[in-house]
């Protein structure tokens, strides 16, 4: 047991050491009115990150200190933040949930202990009425937007006036409010007789990689594609190096949704056509600013609401006016 | 005498290969009968067969004057037949008590198996067999010839009438085998039927009361004891018989020193401080009881252990610690089971001769010359082989280790190390081998035989080597040493 | 004569007790860093979250312990939350559950079972299939949205309610533990198990049916599966397609750090409980602490490989084991 044990005591001392090296928030939230627990669907994302951001610079602007929690994508863990920010007693949670309804048993948990749960497209019918409970506020972004569908199919009829046939990428994997969009566009599209949606492919693995090899089997299939309609920009980038490769740049109109980094430097470069930027720092800040609002105190009817964050359009012309995302979060502070 | 086993017109086809073609075995109670013959001449097959592992195409089984027909072991169990194989059927992370009762022998009570009677029952019978452990204790923690005996018991615990028992000697030293053979004296004596399969000619003589020998698939005799000696069972056994050995020739002058091994002793303190030399065209012989280092001490030789201390000198250069820097100061090694570390099983004879040459960079190598090296080596030690392209595991034992033999030769070594080098391998085949290293002495290799066969050690060596417990007890001209000598230091008596 | 010396030789404690070692100190650091860590809602927390995946740990410590494995755990869990959302509204609550729980384990057990253990196909390839039949199942018949399950006292309880001040998951918990441990240790069909896994031409040389063994492992390891997936609509409150993908590797994990081995043969229940606790222990002390979870996933992946390094150099320094040491496969 000796050369055993003296190996078994290095283990436990990093952890410990790790744990003690790692940021601790405890003693911060001493110092601020208290904590606002923020649940990502998964941290290593983007878009979702510049929304954190945004919420814990405005929050911390109002003197809260953010505790975030990222569930990895893993509804079990999601529940388990929810339930690690009722043990830390936080006095606010912001949640983007992964599963709407799965979420519903711990948040109005969460409601009767007391904590005020803000959300993030909890409900995705497109509507700025109150959500249901146990949100008592909420934000959406532009997926469960009508307007949003009525604008991407604008946007086709402009550049292909005489009509085309559609393609659409998805996500292979089922999120809610990104279903709702794909609903939405199809029955605009459909509304139009000049257009054909030709069908659905998916991206299986949410980066530009798979949505590279969804439009590449995509192609073959369909040989007449006028425009690829993504769900979101590194998909769209993954779209347009297939039709790259299958030599049909320029011929196929790609556009996506978002404004990822990555996007900005493909729209100026003239790869893809467009995108829509979904301004998660405003997002953010409304998330935030609902919170606090609740926290005051104030009126019902000043947060017991949805704000839909507008989605706006850039595309080659435009694009030298968007400020990317991390420039926002700056000017916050 | 009451008949107990009645195996009559047995066959049994592997795809084209005829393993069994009518061969009859009359087993009484109260006797040991051995099944001789050659690798491939059936012994197994039909073993397997009454033990229910195989069905027989045709032929019928007759038990205590019934037929009957086993479909599965546990039928043949039943009926009383246990088989003790070759490789070990022990579950190695189990117990003794669980393993000599494996298969729902285990005692039951009302809440569930009873370990404590469990333990207790099974110490009665390992009592039969003169061993005494602790019934808890895991099984892969006892050394080889226990760990038979445990698997000798679980027969006893279902009771058995019929014990086959398969090579159950080829991993045992004397001393073991002689403990096995009172046992089996006890069980026969007891009432027991027990067929055994072993490829040691004096063994077969000492133990048995009856023999059936078996030849290419066919029944050939059988008989009792009286009248069987050694030239009986051969001319039975083999149609030709094996070339009487060429005899050693020793030259008068002092002859050069190819291999130093200077203090050795490796970490896991399997032998400490060994020292000894073997000159240019010297075959010696390294004996000893199992579990006495020897293999452990070739196997760092060649550097596929670590040492702790010591050097190896090579014409007086000392050499590395690893296997590629030892190969290439000439050293190379049989080991001791082919099957775990020589033979890649599924890859072709020829690849597996070429193993040693697989290293070398692709230009350097010509698909001509490597042909002609293999079709060479396949001739000068008669390897029967059909297709040098199918796997390694079609050939039989011996052919298998003339392969691994000439692979080692391939590389030109200056020293060749064998490590139980005709373990399972038929009279012929073993002769043959023997005849291969003499002729290789001749032409001035240095060779080191390591077996726990002393007749091999004595009819090989020109020098013999003791171990015991990981140290040199003798180190004796073959001349001069009786094989009294050589037991007397395998059990740690300084020669 | 001098003998020469051997070393010393593998400890006889169980193989879990090195992890059982590595809990109890993480728990004094985390009590020492964040006194929170120890509130009764926070340890309830980790009980309750450690519930589904122990479960299905027990159930994979049976098909490993035969040298098997299954994959399909994480996504029989989701399955079995659409069976029952399907069956629910057709029938009693309580009829509902078991009907599930049986309709489950008969098609996923009868599919894995017959292909491993009957014509004795490869199980990591044959579960890797039904992880991909019975998500994609999932996926269509709901395509791709969670259910609203209306669950009642039952479900609830088993998934995350209480009984008494006790979780109802710890129960359940509990109560499959103990029956685990009895059926392994004190029944034929559990030392079966280890004999097939530690040399299974042993056991059939000694009459032990091995396919029929097999075969059962894997029905076991369905049930258990579908019983989860019950507890996680008890969860949820909702059947969701989603729920449970990848958690199988986590399972396998937990497994292992538990001293149960991918080769079959050694393992035990215990030190599943153990070693899936551990991992819950661990992914919750770090969100408490405040940890990033990148971080997060370094120290898990450390961990791992520290615990599989122990257990390697056990093996290695017994290679010389000391005659008569005794078996730790009868220690549960």
């Amino acid at each position: 047991m000796s050369l055993k044990s003296k190996k078994a005591i290095f283990i436990p001392l990093l952890t410990v050491a790790a744990l003690l090296a790692s940021g601790t928030t405890a003693s911060h939230a001493a110092a601020s009115k208290g904590l606002v627990g923020f649940s990502y669907p998964i941290e290593a994302n983007t878009y979702l990150k510049a929304i954190g951001l945004a919420a814990e610079a405005t929050l911390k602007k109002a003197g809260y200190t953010m505790l975030p929690i990222d569930a990895q994508l893993d509804g079990n863990k999601q529940i388990s933040d929810v339930e690690t920010m009722i043990t830390k007693k936080v006095k606010a949670m912001i949640i983007y949930p992964l599963d709407s309804n799965g979420m519903k048993p711990v948040l109005t948990k969460a409601a009767a202990a007391g904590i005020k749960v803000i959300t993030m497209n909890y409900s995705v019918g497109d509507s700025v009425k109150a959500p249901p409970a146990p949100s008592l506020a909420q934000v959406q972004d532009g997926f469960p937007q009508r307007s949003l569908a009525t604008a991407r199919v604008a946007w086709l009829k402009k550049v292909l006036p005489k009509g085309g046939n559609i393609l659409y990428v998805g996500l292979g994997f089922p999120v809610a409010a990104l279903e709702m969009h794909a609903n939405l566009f199809k029955e605009e599209v459909d509304q139009d007789t000049s257009w054909n949606y030709l069908g659905r492919v998916d991206n299986m693995s949410d980066d530009s990689e798979g949505g590279r090899k969804a439009v590449d089997e995509a192609l073959i299939k369909y040989p007449n594609i006028d425009a690829i309609v993504a769900y979101n920009d590194p998909t769209a980038l993954g779209a347009y190096s297939a039709v790259k490769a299958a030599g049909k740049a320029g011929k196929i109109k790609v556009i996506g949704l978002q404004m990822q980094p990555e996007a900005v430097s493909s729209i100026k470069a003239g790869q893809i056509n467009g995108s829509w930027d979904f301004n998660p720092v405003a997002s953010g800040v409304s998330l935030a600013s609902l919170t606090v609002s609740i926290l005051k105190g104030e009126a019902k009817s000043k947060w017991n609401k949805t704000i839909q964050t507008p989605a706006v359009f850039f595309d080659k012309t435009t694009i030298a006016k968007f400020v990317p995302w991390d420039t926002r979060v700056k000017g916050l502070k | 005498m009451t008949t107990r086993v009645l195996m009559e017109g047995i066959s049994k086809r592997f795809d084209a290969v005829h393993a069994l073609t009518g061969v009859n075995l009359t087993l009484h109670p109260g006797e040991v009968h051995t099944i001789a013959g050659e690798n491939g001449s059936g012994k197994s097959t039909l073993l397997k067969i009454l033990a229910g592992v195989l069905k027989p195409d045709a032929g019928s089984i007759a038990i205590d004057g019934t037929a009957v027909e086993f479909p599965d072991i546990r039928a043949a169990i039943n009926h009383g037949v246990t088989m003790v194989s070759q490789e070990l059927s022990l579950v190695p992370h189990l117990g003794v008590a669980e393993n000599v009762f494996l298969g729902h022998n285990q005692t039951r009570n009302a809440f569930g198996i009873d370990w404590k009677d469990t333990d207790r029952r099974s110490l009665e019978i390992l009592k039969r067999l003169n061993l005494s452990v602790n019934p808890r204790a895991e099984v892969s923690s006892l050394p080889q010839h226990e760990q038979q005996l445990v698997e000798i018991a679980r027969a006893l615990a279902s009771q058995t009438k019929v014990l086959l028992l398969d090579e159950p000697t080829s991993s045992l030293a004397p001393a073991e085998v002689e403990a096995l053979f009172n046992v089996v004296r006890q069980l026969r004596d007891d009432g027991v039927s027990i067929v055994m399969i072993s490829h040691r000619m004096s063994e077969m003589l000492a133990i048995s009361d009856r023999f059936t020998v078996l030849r290419d698939s066919k029944f050939i005799d059988t008989s009792t004891r009286n009248g069987v000696d050694e030239n009986w069972l051969i001319d039975r056994m083999v149609l030709n018989k094996p070339k009487a050995a060429t005899k050693r020739v020793k030259s008068d002058e002092p002859q050069r020193v190819v291999m130093e091994v200077k203090s050795l002793s490796d970490f896991a303190g399997s032998f400490e401080n060994i020292s000894f030399n073997i000159h240019e065209g010297e075959i010696v012989g390294l004996a000893g009881l199992a579990g006495a280092g020897r293999t452990e001490l070739v196997e760092t030789i060649v550097g596929a252990y670590s040492r702790r201390s010591g050097e190896v000198f090579i014409n007086g250069k000392k050499i590395g610690h690893n296997t590629r820097s030892t190969m290439n100061s000439g050293i190379a090694l049989v080991p001791d089971d082919r099957r775990l570390k020589s033979t890649i099983h599924e890859m072709s004879v020829r690849d597996n001769l070429l193993l040693a040459v697989h290293g070398r960079p692709a230009k350097n190598r010509s698909r001509k010359k490597e042909e002609k090296i293999v079709n060479s080596w396949v001739d000068k030690f008669s390897i029967k082989v059909k297709n040098l392209d199918s796997p390694i595991s079609a050939l039989s034992g011996g052919n298998q280790q003339k392969v691994v033999i000439a692979r080692c030769l391939v590389s030109k070594p200056k020293v060749l190390i064998l490590d139980e080098a005709t373990r399972g391998i038929d009279l012929g085949a073993k002769a043959e081998i023997y005849e291969i290293l003499r002729a290789l002495a001749r032409e001035g290799l240095a060779i080191l035989v390591v077996s726990s066969e002393i007749t091999e050690i004595f009819e090989i060596s020109d020098r013999v080597l003791v171990m015991h417990a990981g140290e040199l007890t003798a180190d004796l001209d073959r001349s001069t040493i009786k094989e009294s000598d050589v037991v007397s230091a395998a059990t740690g008596v300084l020669v | 004569m001098k003998r020469v010396m051997k070393l010393p030789t593998v400890s006889s404690l169980p193989a879990w007790f090195g992890i059982l070692v590595l809990e109890i100190m993480l728990l004094i650091a985390m009590a020492i860093l964040q006194p929170v860590f120890f509130s009764g809602s926070n340890l309830s927390n980790i009980v309750r979250s450690s519930a589904v995946p122990i479960i299905l740990g027990i159930g994979m410590t049976f098909t490993i312990l035969t040298a098997g494995i299954d994959l399909s755990v994480g996504s029989v869990l989701a399955f079995t939350g659409i069976v029952l959302s399907g069956l629910i509204t057709h029938m009693p609550r309580a009829a509902a559950v078991i009907a599930t729980i049986a309709l489950v384990t008969l098609i996923v057990g009868g599919i894995n079972g017959f292909l491993i253990g009957k014509l004795g196909l490869n199980s990591f390839v044959i579960t890797l299939g039904s992880l991909g039949i019975f998500r994609g199942i999932s996926y269509l018949v709901t395509n791709g949205t969670t259910r609203s399950i209306d669950t009642g006292p039952l479900i609830n309880t088993l998934g995350d309610g209480n009984v008494g001040p006790i979780p109802g998951p710890f129960l359940v918990v509990i109560f499959v533990s103990i029956i685990s441990i009895y059926a392994l240790k004190s029944t034929y069909f559990g030392r079966d198990v280890f004999a097939v896994g530690g040399n299974e031409f042993a056991a059939k040389l000694a009459g032990i049916f091995t396919s029929r063994v097999k075969m059962t492992v894997y029905f076991i390891s369905a049930f258990l599966a579908a019983l989860a997936g019950v507890m996680q609509v008890g969860r949820l409150q909702a059947a969701s397609p989603t729920i449970g993908a990848g958690l199988e590797l986590t399972v396998v994990a937990g497994v292992l750090l538990g001293g149960t081995r991918l080769s079959g043969g050694v393992g035990s229940i215990t030190g599943t409980v153990i070693g899936l606790l551990f991992l819950q222990t661990v992914s919750n002390s770090l969100t408490i602490q405040g940890v990033s979870s990148y971080w997060q996933q370094v120290v898990t992946g450390v961990l791992l490989g520290a615990a599989v390094l122990f257990d390697r150099i056990r093996i290695v320094y017994s290679g010389r084991s000391k005659r008569g040491e005794e078996s730790n496969v009868t220690k549960e």
